[in-house]
């Protein structure tokens, strides 16, 4: 059975990979201290702090998702996948009558049968479900002025970079397919302690907090400025600053576990700001202004053997600092090692010189098909500015400065931009000749909202499908209305849509003054 | 005591080894065969038949981590027994996880070569070092130590449900990486 062969090649994992994670539990933060580590193919020990004044740095996070059912319209799903938004312009347009069409095709959640009969083995057969539903959301644009229009039409969707290639709408004008430029805003949701929203500890906000209902997009959305950003250009990162660049780094690995470099400086919080890229660990005492940070060195057969490390400083410059080798990450005193070595190069330039270097390098330590997809599909130039958006944003450069982003680690900047939840949006130019018409018809995949299982709802195995009627748009709708492809493959467990698979209703007429429609289905039988 | 001197303890064919392991890693491994088999006397038989496996291998073996080593084997051993008794015994454990990991299943329909255990093993390996080192921490401690969500919740802060989201979300992205891989399990 393929579950368990991958239970089994679990049981084999790295030992360096189970021992991190047998050393380094998930941690509670507490006020009196911070710890951090990273640790990249090789062991390092959580060091233990002695005396209050020290403050060790660095985080494990916990997650944070949502609660669960119990809602004024629909439910609250733990994993929320956004509603089904409605296409606006660029510019409100006075002489143009809107009708929208939408449709739910629950076609996917058909059971496919998989033959598994490669050579080893007999043939076996599978069957997969797939919790999705094609949507496809259509608009006839009519223009009712005495002029030919010419309009730039908007339309958003929610999600991430890395979800992307799979939920991106396809957009037809009159059933040809057109392109689309891809826009993206900032990350949807907020931050929250490691206690979820309960969290009373202030600037507690290690933690990611989604948008969790279909109200926080409104709150988000309905003012305009969220996509008044996303089509802002993106900042530029031109503070200068000096960087250190570690690399050709040695050490007897048969004399340690881990052998580990530290370096050791001075710096004033208030004066100087670190980023790092590539160090797995550090510590900083704020009473004396003595801080440190570390890597482990690669052996020939990791993954970042090779690999430049750089510690990024901005503003005051460190000085002199002091490089040791130590037999582990504890970088403790008597666990010192001789015979480690290192290149340290270190220059000016530019913050976005270096976060553009440091992603390249990132691209190539990680890569694989998928990433070689999201290239494919996403600019590099738009994945480093919305990279340096999340910086100025909640890193340490912000106003708004968040814990989760308080130690300046460039790896964690770049890989959340990827993930985090976004709204895009596809902008695309139509011209609608006086008295005329034009069909636009976005087709796509559509996630569910749902609870996880083993979680206890009552929703579980319930999927979610939200449409909200006006939020963000300019348009003026003279009607819209909804239709459900169920397939006999499913059945409604709430609605506000006025659906009646059992008598055949299976198109309705929405109210657009409703502004949130909800459909929860689930396969029939599967309670 | 320091696993080396454990270790010498084996070599020397000293009994005290398997009290000194009983007394350093006891705990884990009940802990990590019983997250699996979840009936505390099959638990305690396979804590037993590990430290026995042990005193046979080691000599020749000497393990870089002990911890690991052991746990590697109290796992299999795990494996095996459930395997064995899966028609008359109802183990929650390891049913638990198993039914999450399907999640992790890439979607195939092509007639390439199977990946080996070995390889999918490493590929494994390769998804966890590209992920953040908590994360990487919580999949092991779930997936392959086995603890429960109601211990990692406590551990850190947050509520079963969150941790399950978080979770989840892992999940995903490991099937997301297998496919993207061509991997066909």
């Amino acid at each position: 059975m393929k579950v368990e062969k991958l239970f089994e090649a679990i049981t084999d994992l790295d030992d360096n990979l189970i021992e991190e994670a047998r050393l380094n539990s998930l941690i509670k933060q507490s006020k009196a201290w911070k710890k951090w580590t990273a640790i990249v193919a090789s062991v390092a020990l959580v060091v233990v702090i002695a005396g209050s004044a020290l403050l060790r740095i660095g985080v494990l996070i916990p997650g944070g998702s949502s609660g669960s059912n119990g809602h004024r319209e629909g439910s609250v799903f733990m994993s929320y996948a956004g509603p089904v938004f409605p296409l606006t312009l660029s510019e409100e347009m006075d002489d143009l009558s809107v009708k929208r069409r939408i449709d739910f095709d629950f076609s996917p959640y058909e059971p496919k049968a998989v033959t598994d009969s490669s050579g080893n083995n007999k043939a076996n057969n599978y069957v997969r479900y797939d919790s999705e539903a094609i949507v496809t959301d259509g608009y006839d644009l009519i223009n009712t002025s005495d002029n030919d229009m010419t309009i730039t039409a908007i339309y958003p969707f929610s999600g991430s970079l890395q979800d992307k290639e799979g939920i991106t709408p396809v957009v037809s004008v009159d059933g040809l397919k057109i392109r689309t430029k891809l826009v993206a805003g900032p990350y949807t949701g907020s931050f929250e302690g490691v206690y979820g929203e309960d969290s009373h500890e202030a600037g507690d906000t290690y933690n990611l907090a989604h948008i969790e209902s279909w109200e926080e997009y409104r709150q988000l959305l309905s003012d305009g400025t969220y996509m008044d950003n996303a089509f802002d250009e993106f900042p530029q990162l031109n503070q200068k600053v000096t960087v250190y660049e570690f690399s050709e780094s040695t050490a007897d690995h048969d004399k340690a576990t881990n052998p580990t470099i530290n370096i050791e400086f001075k710096m004033d919080n208030s004066k100087t700001k670190i980023f790092t890229y590539g160090f797995n660990g550090g510590s900083m005492d704020l009473n004396n202004n003595n801080c440190a940070r570390h890597f482990s060195v690669p052996e020939a057969f990791n993954p970042d053997y090779g690999m430049s490390r750089y510690l990024i400083v901005m503003g005051d410059d460190i000085g002199d600092y002091v490089l040791q080798g130590y037999k582990n990450g504890g970088c403790d005193t008597g666990e010192e090692l001789e015979g480690v070595t290192v290149t340290v190069d270190r220059y000016e330039t530019t913050l976005g010189e270096v976060l553009w270097a440091v992603k390249k390098q990132n691209d190539q330590l990680y890569a694989n098909d998928e990433i070689e997809m999201l290239n494919e599909t996403i600019s590099d130039k738009m994945q480093y500015e919305l990279a340096a958006e999340l910086l100025l944003d909640y890193g340490i450069l912000s106003g708004d400065s968040k814990a989760r982003y308080d130690m300046g680690i460039l790896e964690d900047i770049l890989s959340e931009s990827i993930s985090m939840d976004r709204v895009f949006y596809l902008s695309f130019d139509l011209e609608i000749p006086v008295g005329a018409s034009v069909a636009v018809t976005m087709n796509m995949v559509k996630e569910n909202s749902f609870d996880y299982h083993g979680s206890g709802s009552d929703n579980q195995n319930v999927d979610g499908y939200d449409l909200v009627t006006t939020l963000g748009s300019n348009l003026k709708f003279i009607e819209q209305t909804a239709s459900i492809q169920d397939y006999d493959l499913i059945e409604i467990v709430r609605q506000n849509y006025g659906f009646d698979l059992v008598n055949g209703i299976k198109s309705v007429t929405l109210d657009p003054s409703n502004e949130h429609y909800y459909l929860e289905i689930r396969l029939k039988n599967d309670e | 005591m320091d696993d080396s001197k454990i270790i010498e303890l084996y070599w020397l064919r000293d009994e005290a080894a398997i009290c000194e392991t009983d007394k350093k890693y006891g705990r884990l491994l009940h802990s990590i065969t019983l997250n699996i088999l979840s009936k505390f006397e099959d638990a305690e038989e396979i804590v037993s038949d590990t430290y026995r496996k042990a005193w046979n291998i080691m000599p020749p073996q000497r393990p870089k981590f002990l911890s690991a080593y052991l746990g590697r084997i109290a796992r299999n051993l795990s494996i095996n027994l459930w395997q064995k008794n899966r028609a008359q015994k109802r183990y929650s454990g390891v049913e638990i996880l198993i039914s999450e990991l399907t999640d992790c299943i890439p979607l195939s329909l092509s007639v390439e070569q199977e990946i080996e255990g070995r390889e999918l093993t490493e590929t494994i390996n390769f998804w966890l070092l590209s992920i953040p080192a908590d994360d990487r921490v919580l999949f092991i401690r779930r997936y392959w130590f086995g603890d429960t969500l109601i211990n990692l919740a406590a551990e850190c802060g947050t509520t079963p449900n969150k941790l399950a989201g978080r979770i989840y979300r892992l999940r995903k992205r490991l099937r997301k990486f297998l496919e993207s891989e061509g991997i066909f399990i």
